[in-house]
């Protein structure tokens, strides 16, 4: 079963996220703190990186720069989720993905699962 | 008319002396008959001395002015004539330079009669010849001017505000005081293009072009920059100019007046933030209930519990209008503060529309949305936000066809223009209310129980996006009858970016 860590601040979206996505046959890893994204990639070595963009103290994106830059894990799909528009084009070329707040589940399974399948 | 005792031949004399006999001395009389004509004729009072300052000749103007008959003074000096002339303040000049062989010219207010005097001089030929003419209407007129010049100047130093003028030609030739202490300048360093060095560098391009291409056009305009202050800070300034015209209509110049507009700008500046802040944050919240109620839906719904299934489709229903409030208060920032931006491709309008129609047929099962007519031509534009467009008018037709239920949407070319309208058969706008209905905030005014909810600003963005891809939008509505808002495209140079 594909493995997806999950990082945001906002416990109820973090609650949803991991019911829907366990709903379709994911392994769900939680992480409500920002922070400790990259010590979790690292223990939990996971398929996929969904992450929120604006979270209280970190900026997502630095996140995502830091792990592609990373030899290890710069293959490892990342989703950047975020209430922002992506207007200039940057986060989704920082990124596999963008997801715009508020998404539609269906909208979500369907991104999570073409880049599962490209791995 | 001549001046029929000027026709005395021996009172003309000085024009030539008279030794010439036959012919010449006819053609000599017949010249000094012309020359006469010419004096007597001309505005201007004329008279002529010998170099003893006796009157040799005067016209009817000169009589007029002295009250005397030309042979009442011909051979007579004139301050003998007339003392008082000896104590008007340029007489002495006027004496030297004729003395001195000199012409002059010069302005003289005679007390005796009220008026003022244009007087001109030459020594000609041992002739005296003087001209002088009546200017007080004219000095009146400077007089009254330049009292009201000062009366302005006084005004405008008093203002509150910072006020420049220029002249005709562009240059800025006046700064008032409250311009000046902002500055901390002195005017001669201010005028002409000197004031432009306080402009803020990144505003300057703006600003002076501006301000140019106004002037050209001679139309008023009000321009934001950032001026220099005396203590180095730089502030916004809120610039308004207005074109000045003399009382025969002719251009003269700019007045301009200037207020300090920083605070307000701040104010403006937390305004947007704190609406793009709370916007966001609201996101959050909203992406749980929505996704929430997906789940829910999913597990309650169905055959088994309808009523469950219709009311978590309510929920769903509610939740993307607060999703939709929610962008549109995103988008009106965004287009103040000049920041919408669009992403450009090629895409199909048919194909757009007819996901769009299919959308909206969910939300409103029990509308009838048709779609006539196609366009072959692949459209350049930005597609979310031309789609965006058109769910904007197919979700005003239904919300304001609460018993029609009927809705087509109308997709044409013509004359270069792809043409994408929305019909409905609705409630419909009165005609005084239609030239308003794309300001931001419009909402057609009526009773209570008339009204729809909304912030009024679907339509504004609408029209602020087709405007931006070079296009327009356009209503024609009857009340009671319906309404047809529609926008076109420039199908032509789709490439060039709007």
């Amino acid at each position: 079963m594909p493995k997806i860590l999950v990082v945001d601040d906002d416990d109820a979206i973090l609650e949803v996220i991991k019911i829907i996505l366990e709903g379709n046959n994911f392994e769900v890893v939680i992480n409500s703190e920002p922070a400790d994204t990259i010590k979790k990639v690292e223990t939990e070595k996971p398929d996929l990186l969904l992450m929120d963009v604006w979270m209280s103290g970190v900026d997502g994106t630095d996140i995502a720069r830091q792990l592609k830059a990373n030899e290890f894990y710069s293959k490892l799909p990342i989703i950047l989720i975020s209430a922002k528009q992506d207007s200039d084009g940057s986060r989704s070329k920082l990124a596999d993905d963008y997801i715009e707040k508020p998404f539609d589940m269906d909208d979500l399974i369907f991104r999570v699962q073409k880049l599962i399948k490209r791995v | 008319m001549v001046n029929e005792s000027v026709l005395n031949y021996n009172q003309l004399s000085f024009f030539g002396r008279d030794n010439a006999s036959g012919q010449i001395h006819k053609e000599l009389k017949k010249l000094n008959l012309k020359i006469v004509h010419i004096l007597e004729s001309m505005n201007d009072a004329f008279l002529a001395l010998d170099t003893s300052w006796r009157f040799l000749y005067l016209n009817r103007n000169a009589e007029e002015f002295f009250q005397q008959q030309v042979e009442h003074l011909i051979g007579k000096n004139l301050f003998e004539t007339y003392p008082q002339i000896l104590n008007y303040p340029h007489t002495n000049l006027l004496i030297n330079s004729i003395n001195n062989g000199d012409s002059i010219k010069y302005e003289e207010f005679i007390p005796e009669i009220n008026q003022w005097l244009e007087i001109s001089a030459h020594l000609v030929d041992n002739n005296i010849f003087i001209y002088f003419n009546d200017i007080t209407h004219r000095k009146v007129g400077e007089d009254n001017l330049k009292k009201s010049e000062e009366w302005f100047r006084r005004m405008a130093d008093n203002a509150p505000v910072a006020i420049w003028m220029s002249s005709a030609d562009k240059q800025i030739n006046y700064f008032n005081k409250q311009w000046l202490k902002f500055r901390g300048k002195r005017l001669e360093d201010e005028v002409g293009e000197g004031w432009t060095s306080g402009i803020h560098t990144e505003d300057f391009g703006y600003a002076i072009d501006c301000y140019s291409l106004s002037f050209e056009a001679r139309c008023e305009f009000q321009i934001e920059y950032r001026l220099l202050r005396s203590d180095n800070v730089y502030r916004w300034i809120l610039d308004t100019g207005v074109p000045i015209y003399n009382s025969e209509g002719n251009f003269e110049g700019y007045i301009g007046s200037c207020i300090d507009i920083t605070e307000r700008k701040e104010l403006e500046k937390r305004k947007d933030e704190f609406i793009s802040i709370a916007s966001h944050e609201l996101k959050t919240p909203i992406t749980s209930l929505k996704a929430f109620a997906q789940i829910l839906s999913k597990q309650l719904g169905g055959e088994n519990n309808q009523l469950a299934s219709q009311y978590l489709n309510r929920m769903q229903v509610q939740i993307n209008k607060i999703t939709v409030l929610i962008e549109e208060l995103l988008d009106i920032n965004k287009i103040e503060q000049k920041k919408l931006e669009f992403r450009k491709n090629e895409f199909s309008i048919d194909e757009l529309c007819r996901e769009i129609v299919e959308d909206v047929r969910a939300v409103n099962p029990d509308f009838k949305i048709t779609i006539k007519g196609s366009s072959g031509t692949p459209v350049y534009g930005d597609k979310d936000r031309i789609g965006q467009v058109v769910i904007n008018l197919l979700n005003n037709a239904v919300k304001y066809s609460p018993s029609s239920k009927k809705v087509v949407l109308i997709i044409a070319e013509q004359e270069g223009f792809l043409k994408v309208s929305v019909k409905d058969f609705g409630i419909g706008i009165s005609k005084n209310h239609l030239d308003r209905i794309f300001d931001r905030f419009f909402r057609v005014p009526g009773l209570k129980q008339e009204t729809f909810p909304g912030l009024g600003l679907g339509l504004f963005i609408s029209s602020e996006i087709i405007k931006r891809h070079g296009g327009k939008m356009s209503v024609q509505s009857r009340k009671g009858k319906g309404s047809t808002f529609s926008f076109n495209l420039p199908l032509k140079g789709w490439k060039k970016d709007a």
